[in-house]
């Protein structure tokens, strides 16, 4: 290989090498300052930010998909919700998976409903008593609570998690981020 | 012991046997009509059992009830008609014909809860299964009804309270279909709130309880409705 | 004769349902009456919590109870392949099966719906069948002697290993692999279709068939022997760690 060749083959960073410290970054140092304020001696380089955390609640709401989650539909069909979230018994329904010891502490009790609030929506749902969740998160997988789902569907007593979830995409990368959210949880 | 009637306070009689008659009826009509529409309408659902655990539910238990206070009730028939107890003569009549009822009143709520009734009546005795307690509980139990049914209609046009031969069949029926209703639970190995061999003698005791307070109750009911 | 049993290893399974719903559908079961199912364990307290599970099908005794207690000898061992059935034809409906199984894997039809609304509304059945899915199994599988096919009101329904394929097996076949194509097609459903292959089947009399040689390998046990119903589904539990759950575990 010649040199040229070699040359064209490089990644295309300003030293031709996978870079810690972006040389692409470092020659936009005064641009990204401006438009983000961020730290112009720093930004470079693989930095930690404290994540913000919307929805103003003390408690995180994860929303996962569940086993049996294959698309929207499934929550419509009865041979899945019998069997959709079996670790904690839900069959036939979905459970706001909550540890004991956070539960305690706002007075509920397994199998209550409860109220989860966020800034921007309110959803009810039965609770589940489970030692497998963080003390500071709730689980409420995302299956049931669409309006116009179907009757299997809209027979479960459990709103959506989505209505409670911010808005919100990563601001460095502009991803979607919006599963999770800062809620409240009361008993309903 | 003797004149157990004799308790009843004096006053206050009067002869409304139709009026309480009738309001039995109605009670019946009533309880047994709303019974029979919940489960034409809603099928055996409304019995609330599950598959998972729960799998008798109330029903089996009232059966259960009626079937061990009959044969509890026939048992002590049986002390006058059996054994010549002559304190019992006075109720022995009053015993059977309660017997007869507890037994129909038990088959008929196990009738509602059963899957097949009828496929039951022939195909338990047709099928020999002779390791089950619940096949001899079947046949035990049809025994009984037939001794039973047999002794009272030969009861019905004497007033005189002979001591009666068949009853010596009636009260050893009684026995057996007491011990072996014992059985169908206390033979449940893998149950072991259930297992063991003192469930059948718990359920002797239970069926004397029950007869005991059907015959004080309706001697006493029955001495209230006299004119 | 084979005498069929299954081998289910419990370091290998990992809890997906899929077991579950290919036998809901392979046998027409109502959501949430699962012939098959996976019962999930938990265990301990914050952060020290297990959870386990097990895939529970009918073990398929070799002295079942519920065949000694029935009153009509509605369930039966079946003689050619050693499977336990139900003769809905017989079947009263009493349950007393379902008390004597210690495994509580019978089912009762007339329940309380695990999914509301009822399906056997939305679908209502016609002459003998209490509903009618949209997935049904060929008619021509339906056998009422032998509880395969949408059964009729008030009877007892089990796991029949599938009778309707692995009855059609070659003879003297020593194990149903799915990976086979010559026994792909009389495998049970649940074994057919465990993705990590958990699963395996075949016949307890054979000496070469890998059943037998997992059983013997990996040691092999079977649940609740106390009871004496020898089952003839073995579970590996990878050299005696407790996998299986323990007593004190939850179950949800």
């Amino acid at each position: 290989m010649t040199d040229e060749e070699v040359q064209a083959k490089l990644l295309k960073t300003p030293s031709g090498k996978f870079e810690f410290r972006s040389g692409q970054m470092e020659e936009n140092a005064d641009w990204i300052a401006g438009m983000t304020g961020r730290d112009k001696a720093k930004l470079m380089f693989p930095i930690w930010e404290d994540p913000i955390q919307k929805g103003g609640g003390d408690l995180h709401l994860v929303s996962p998909k569940v086993a049996l989650h294959a698309e929207g539909r499934g929550s419509n069909i009865p041979m899945v919700i019998a069997q959709l979230q079996p670790t904690v018994g839900g069959r036939g329904e979905a459970y706001l998976e909550i540890n004991p010891v956070t539960a305690r502490e706002r007075g509920i009790d397994d199998g209550d409903r409860v109220r989860i609030t966020s800034d921007v929506g309110e959803i009810e749902a039965t609770c589940r008593h489970y030692e497998g969740i963080r003390p500071d998160t709730v689980v409420l997988p995302m299956e049931y609570g669409h309006w116009r789902a179907g009757r299997w569907s809209e027979s479960v007593p459990t709103g959506h998690s989505g209505e409670c979830t911010v808005n919100q995409s990563d601001r460095v990368t502009g991803q979607c981020n919006y599963y999770t959210s800062k809620v409240s949880v009361t008993k309903a | 012991m003797a004149m157990m009637t004799d308790t009843a306070p004096a006053h206050g009689r009067g002869n409304h046997f139709l009026l309480h008659l009738l309001v039995a009826l109605v009670l019946l009509v009533l309880g047994g009509g709303y019974v029979l529409y919940e489960i034409a309408q809603f099928g055996k659902v409304q019995f609330n059992t599950t598959n998972y655990g729960i799998f008798w539910g109330f029903a089996i238990v009232v059966y259960d009830y009626f079937l061990l206070t009959s044969t509890g009730l026939a048992m002590v028939a049986s002390l006058y008609h059996v054994f010549g107890l002559e304190e019992f003569k006075s109720v022995a009549r009053r015993c059977l014909w309660l017997a007869f009822a507890g037994i129909i009143g038990g088959v008929a709520v196990l009738f509602l809860e059963l899957g097949n009734p009828l496929v039951a009546i022939w195909a338990t005795p047709l099928n020999m299964q002779t390791a089950s307690p619940l096949f001899w509980k079947v046949l035990l139990v049809g025994a009984y009804t037939v001794m039973l049914a047999l002794v009272l209609l030969g009861m019905i046009n004497t007033r005189e309270d002979k001591r009666n031969p068949l009853m010596i069949a009636v009260g050893a029926l009684a026995l057996l279909v007491t011990l072996v209703a014992g059985s169908v639970y206390g033979m449940m190995a893998m149950r072991p709130v259930w297992f063991g061999g003192t469930v059948p003698v718990v359920f002797l005791i239970e069926s004397f309880m029950g007869a005991l307070a059907f015959t004080v109750f309706f001697s006493h009911l029955e001495e209230r409705l006299q004119p | 004769m084979p005498k069929w049993g299954m081998v289910i290893d419990l370091e290998t399974c990992t809890g997906c349902q899929a077991c579950t719903t290919a036998c809901a559908m392979e046998n027409n079961r109502l959501p949430g009456e699962n012939w098959q199912d996976v019962l999930f364990y938990s265990d301990g307290e914050y952060p020290n919590m297990n959870l386990s599970w097990l895939p529970r099908p009918c073990m398929h005794c070799e002295n079942p109870s519920c065949v000694s207690v029935c009153p009509t000898k509605a369930t039966y061992k079946d003689e050619g392949t050693g499977v336990v059935l139900v003769d809905w034809n017989k079947c009263i409906g009493c349950k007393y099966c379902m008390v004597a199984c210690p495994y509580g894997v019978r089912f009762y039809m007339d329940e309380a719906p695990v999914v509301e609304p009822d399906v056997k509304d939305t679908y209502p059945g016609d002459g003998k069948r209490t509903w009618n899915p949209p997935f049904k199994m060929p008619d021509e599988y339906e056998d009422a002697s032998k509880g395969i096919g949408i059964q009729p009101k008030g009877v007892v329904s089990k796991c029949t290993f599938c009778y309707h394929k692995i009855s059609q097996a070659p003879e003297g076949v020593a194990d149903l692999d799915e990976d086979n194509p010559e026994t792909k097609e009389f495998t049970p459903a649940c074994v057919r279709v465990c993705a990590p292959k958990a699963r395996y089947f075949g016949d307890l009399d054979n000496p070469d068939s890998k059943v037998n040689e997992l059983i013997a390998e990996k040691g092999g046990v079977r649940l609740k022997e106390e009871t004496g119903n020898k089952p003839q589904v073995y579970y590996l539990s990878g050299g005696g760690s407790p996998v299986v759950p323990g007593k004190r575990s939850t179950r949800s």
